[in-house]
């Protein structure tokens, strides 16, 4: 009885540690955390618009803000955005996936 | 040491400490919020604090490890409460269809694996924590006691509980019992 409950022991702990195994993107990350500590200077365009407005914005002026810096051109990556506008800006789309449909917002904006 | 040289701004220093860190805490913060990309902000979020904030780290108080756990959870629990907050106003998804989607995400893992993330995300939070921090971080009872700013005896209540939660849920050919997931 007591090996019995030692070897589910045992299975539980695996069964767990792989549970809770993930893969991590350690040098996007890193680069991110380079991006957001020395950010390029050019920080005008959509970092500047979305940090002057509220948040929580409404859905709409979140959709409103990304949809005019996308037409004149104001393609920052979204590390230069604190995230929880980033996170407003994806709800904006209807889905918080929708973020990672944008390949270039998944690029670290610097690296070192 | 290492904090020593952060704090008057090396920045080599600086990447060896992300290098030794990154990866337990991005899956540490992952796991507690369920969702990859909160994970990785709070794992960014925490190095930044680092960054600005390494002369108030004190060894005498705390390891660098418990120091920047301590960091990582007061950021998930951020995380969790501004969650609650967008979905009290009816601005972001509920805990259900967050989890749903972390399923989906995983759709190809084993029926098991899946099902005690499920399970893991029913924990109450401060269980959840203390497994956790027990798990992924390899932190001996008093070091999560300490992350935690509690006392050795109820880390080892708290991480008892889920343990007892999660068996309960396995059976006795290591597979989980869960809701759907039953293989």
């Amino acid at each position: 009885m007591k090996n019995e409950k030692q070897r589910t022991d045992v299975e539980f702990d695996q069964l767990l540690s792989k549970a809770l195994e993930c893969e991590v993107d350690e040098e996007r990350l890193m680069g991110r955390v380079y991006a957001r500590l020395d950010p390029p200077t050019h920080t005008s365009g959509i970092a500047q618009i979305l940090g002057v407005l509220p948040v929580p914005w409404p859905p709409t002026v979140a959709t409103a803000c990304l949809l005019a810096a996308f037409s004149i051109g104001l393609f920052l990556p979204i590390d230069l955005v604190a995230q929880d506008d980033a996170n407003v800006i994806a709800l904006a789309f209807g889905d918080p996936e929708a973020l990672g449909s944008f390949g270039h917002f998944q690029q670290p904006s610097s690296g070192r | 040491m290492l904090l020593g040289l952060i704090a008057k701004g090396d920045q080599a220093a600086f990447t060896v400490l992300m290098l030794r860190y990154v990866h337990p805490l991005t899956v540490f913060a992952t796991r507690f919020l369920s969702s990859k990309s909160d994970g990785e902000d709070v794992a960014q979020t925490v190095f930044i604090e680092v960054w600005r904030k390494a002369g108030t780290f004190d060894p005498s108080k705390a390891s660098v490890k418990t120091w920047l756990f301590s960091i990582a959870r007061n950021r998930c629990i951020d995380t969790i409460r501004k969650r609650r907050l967008r979905q009290f106003v009816g601005l972001d998804a509920s805990v259900a269809d967050i989890t749903s989607m972390a399923a989906d995400r995983v759709a190809e893992d084993r029926a098991e694996l899946r099902a005690v993330r499920n399970e893991l995300d029913l924990l109450p939070d401060r269980q959840r924590l203390a497994l956790l921090l027990q798990a992924v971080s390899h932190m001996s009872t008093r070091e999560i006691a300490q992350t935690m700013a509690t006392s050795d005896g109820a880390v080892e209540q708290l991480i008892r509980r889920a343990r007892q939660t999660l068996r309960q849920k396995f059976s006795r050919n290591g597979e989980m019992r869960t809701n759907g997931a039953e293989k």
